[in-house]
């Protein structure tokens, strides 16, 4: 548990560490943080090669795009690849698919991993705390094929609970493959699965505040409640704004193997986003430049979520992932 | 897709099935249907046919002439329409349809898909090991998994990372497949078309349906695997039906209905089907085979045929019925769980391929028969010819002579006709390892079955028969029987071989726009009547021009 102290505190001496820089000249900042340069090295080449090297590839939306013939044997058509996709009624069903998806989970996964991380501090037993902890990180390394399945064995149309209703004369109730509900319960498999992986880095906040301030508070007279909601929530307020910021960063990626599992189940009405749709457009139909466009938006989308939900986090006085 | 991988099927399955599937060596029919027949057979009738465009205009060529192959005396005789011979074993002293050194000891690398596990290794595979010192080459498959074929291969393209030979199965709907033929493969056309094609005998003996699916623009680019006319059956367990008190062969829609109804026994976990049986529905409502070409030549889409919305509203109303499994959501794109509980009784009927009969007939203690096709108000059902060919076999572009040449008397010896000395190897490999010989008959030992996924046969190969003496009893005379009743009902596609650009580019996802229409419809999420608005879409989305360009081919064509 490293973050424990590392992540807050690095903060306020990369501040002081900012502030001098700017007085120092470019050489000998270069000199005084090459050590730090070195270390950052092969992670930003990485960066670089795979992630903005590829990004020179997006040209293809302005394309159409044949990979056999290549970039330069294939034709350039402008717009027509954005004009395609925004007259496609299946991309804007897909849009607002995603846009639901997004919204559930960001009401109904985000708080869980910091509720339980709450609860999981307030377990005095170390034992106890260890033990249920493993247990729920446990799904986190179970693949989406596994969950998926056990879901479909459980709740299927012919799973457990199902076939025990029918056997027993009742009527049986169908969530696998129901296109109303799918999104609960899309949103209920990626809970299941992830929210006790999600707890650590809250863990480690809630670790990492001092623990004189719930004493003095406790001699202050301030209850369970009071200590939580003046000490502990406040404590994890800056992780929590950085993870919501991340979180939304990718917010658009809802989950593409567990939906591409289930798509077929409810149909493409109910479960294609944006990332199915590229897939299907681009990988299996083989219309490249449109399924680019897609992803092009996407990421311009995610872009913008960032840096306004960065901003918002500034006008509440956090630090979020950059500064001013 | 990959949730058919992971699902686990049971090895038992696996290896029964394999085991068929590549004596009868092709089995893509076995595959194709339930999730997306007609999507699948579209493709593989127009994907191949016409030209790419932009190729230079070279002359167009005959294709290669047809010498129709020695072979043993047939216990079954089978016929011009289709219909397969039939032999009650393998024989085992063939004559040698093959001389001569093949290959030059260099590696074979070719792209191969495959529907079990992996073969074994070659230092554990003597059957890989016969078939090299055979060919005289290193083989080195490069086998894709069926259910990773859509992902994999395009991006096996797209990386051009494609190997020296090229096996590509047309019920994949490979997208822009002419262009990619042109760009990247060799024109085979001096070396096949006419009478050339006689120095290779056995390619000789594949009839023109095959041939015209790799032959673009009036050039020959691949090799066939030849594929039955016969496309989808239905099975029926016929001692769950009977134990319903039904009749396994109905007569029309209203007994067919009846049959559903009655061997369904939700409490005791039982039902009358579990996958989509949209294409049957079609079949019987006589819904014309993807196209229609009207007498002053235009292409009307079987879409828009006026018994198209009928039929799939008697689908829903089935489904709505509660004769579906609970799980056939999942189960349509599941092809393995869905065998296996018509296996175990928990469903009474299976559409599927026509191929299924050798994975079904394997497990002998199944009792089984296959439902004749028939109208909704009782008569001739309609049957969908395929496009001629399972897969089309080529090779990367290149001016080598000698490896053309080798690459050809390679695919000579795997379409080596049934009888025939090299087809024996092929379908049974070492004598004590792959096979035994009981009673004078060869039977292929578990290890023979599993080495066989090697893959090799399903690449290039001419008519196929019906052999299957591991199977049930008598299931090839069950089938043999069967396509002679269906021959009549026999209806082939107008469109199939006829070049379309839009097709080309634009074909897979038109066809899955309206498969996942046709899926909501039979699932109840959507009403009958909302296939009329699909429909149009489709023709506005690309379905008009596709006519058009057909009209156009057609007309070119004569």
């Amino acid at each position: 548990m490293t973050l424990k102290q590392a992540l807050p505190r690095v903060a306020p001496q990369s501040d002081e560490t900012r502030q001098t820089s700017q007085k120092a000249p470019f050489l000998a900042r270069l000199w005084r943080d090459a050590p730090l340069l070195v270390m950052v090295a092969p992670a930003a080449i990485v960066l670089l090669l795979f992630t903005y090297v590829p990004l020179l590839g997006s040209v293809i939306a302005w394309m159409d795009y044949v990979p056999f013939l290549g970039f330069t044997g294939s034709d350039w058509v402008g717009w027509d690849n954005f004009t395609a996709l925004f007259s496609d009624p299946s991309f804007w069903t897909a849009v607002w698919n995603t846009v639901q998806i997004t919204f559930l989970q960001l009401v109904l996964f985000f708080p869980v991993p910091i509720l339980l991380a709450v609860l999981l501090n307030t377990v005095a037993l170390p034992v106890a705390k260890k033990f249920v902890q493993s247990v729920i990180y446990l799904p986190h390394f179970l693949s989406w094929v596994i969950i998926v399945a056990l879901f479909q064995q459980v709740l299927g149309g012919a799973g457990i609970v199902n076939r025990f209703l029918i056997t027993h004369g009742l009527s049986p109730f169908d969530v696998m493959s129901n296109p109303d509900t799918f999104k609960l319960l899309l949103t209920t498999q990626a809970i299941w699965k992830d929210a006790g992986w999600g707890t650590i880095i809250f863990l480690a906040a809630i670790a990492a505040i001092d623990p004189g301030l719930y004493e003095s508070a406790t001699m202050d007279g301030a209850g369970a409640w009071g200590r939580f909601w003046h000490i502990t929530l406040p404590g994890m307020r800056p992780i929590i704004v950085l993870m919501l910021i991340l979180r939304l960063g990718d917010s658009l990626t809802v989950g593409f193997e567990q939906i591409l599992l289930q798509r077929d189940a409810v149909g493409p009405g109910a479960a294609e986003v944006l990332d199915t749709f590229v897939y299907y457009n681009g990988v299996v139909d083989g219309n490249w430049g449109t399924a680019t466009a897609a992803g092009l938006l996407k990421g311009v989308v995610s872009l913008f979520l960032v840096l306004a939900a960065n901003k918002l986090a500034h006008r509440f006085g956090e630090e979020g992932v950059y500064k001013r | 897709m990959p949730f058919i991988n992971g699902s686990g099927s049971s090895a038992s399955n696996e290896g029964l099935s394999r085991r068929t599937l590549l004596k009868r060596a092709g089995l893509a029919a076995a595959l194709v249907p339930v999730s997306g027949v007609l999507a699948a057979c579209g493709g593989s009738g127009s994907s191949g046919g016409g030209g790419g465009g932009g190729a230079a205009a070279a002359k167009s060529v005959p294709l290669p002439t047809y010498v129709p192959p020695v072979k043993p005396k047939p216990l079954l005789e089978g016929s011009a329409q289709g219909v397969m011979d039939v032999y009650a074993s393998f024989p085992m002293d063939g004559p040698r349809t093959v001389n001569g050194t093949i290959g030059d000891g260099s590696e074979f690398n070719v792209l191969i898909m495959t529907y079990g596990q992996p073969s074994p290794p070659v230092d554990q595979s003597p059957y890989w090991q016969l078939l090299n010192k055979e060919l005289n080459l290193k083989v080195k498959p490069l086998q894709v998994p069926y259910a990773d074929f859509q992902t994999k291969f395009p991006a096996l393209v797209a990386g051009d990372d494609l190997p020296e030979f090229v096996s590509v199965p047309l019920y994949e709907n490979v997208a822009r497949l002419p262009q990619l033929a042109e760009a990247q493969f060799t024109d085979l056309s001096e070396y096949l078309s006419g009478d050339a094609v006689k120095k290779y005998p056995n390619l000789a003996g594949i009839q023109k349906a095959g041939w015209l699916n790799g032959y673009l623009n009036g050039r020959i680019y691949g090799v066939p695997k030849s594929d039955p006319v016969f496309s989808t059956q239905i099975y029926t367990k016929t001692d769950v039906i009977k134990a319903a008190g039904a009749n396994p062969q109905p007569a029309n829609l209203q007994e067919f209905k009846d049959l559903a109804k009655a061997v369904t026994n939700a409490q005791a976990g039982v039902y009358a089907f579990g996958g989509n049986i949209a294409d049957f529905m079609m079949m019987m409502f006589g819904v014309p085979n993807k196209w229609t070409r009207k007498a002053d030549g235009t292409f009307v889409s079987a879409w828009e045929h006026e018994a198209f919305v009928p039929a799939m509203s008697e689908l829903a109303d089935l489904y709505k019925s509660g004769c579906f499994h609970p799980d056939t959501p999942t189960l349509m794109t599941n092809k393995v769980q869905r065998d296996a509980l018509f296996r175990s009784g928990k469903l009474a009927m299976l559409y599927d391929g026509n191929r299924s009969v050798g994975i079904v007939a394997d497990d002998k203690d199944v009792v089984f028969d296959i439902m004749t096709p028939f109208g909704k108000d009782g008569g001739n059902a309609v049957h969908w010819t395929g496009g001629g060919a399972y897969a089309m076999t080529m090779i990367k572009k290149t001016t080598d002579k000698k490896r053309i040449d080798m690459f050809l008397r390679v695919l000579d010896y795997i379409a080596a006709p049934f009888g025939s000395r090299e087809s024996f190897i092929m379908s049974y490999g070492v004598e004590g390892v792959d096979y035994e010989v009981k009673d004078g008959v060869a039977v292929l030992t578990t290890r023979g079955q599993r080495e066989q996924d090697l893959g090799l046969a399903y690449i290039a190969g001419g008519p196929q028969v019906l052999c299957d003496p591991q199977g049930a009893p008598g299931v090839d005379q069950l089938n043999h029987d069967w396509q002679q009743k269906v021959v009549p009902m026999l209806l082939d596609n107008p469109a199939a071989h006829l070049y379309s650009e839009t097709f080309n580019s634009k074909g897979a996802s038109l066809q899955q726009q309206m498969q996942d229409a046709i899926t909501a419809v039979f699932l109840g999420r959507e009403s009958a009547s909302s296939l009329t608005a699909a429909v149009q879409k489709w023709k506005t989305g690309g379905g008009d021009k596709m006519a058009k360009e057909y009209a156009e081919a057609a007309a070119l064509a004569g």
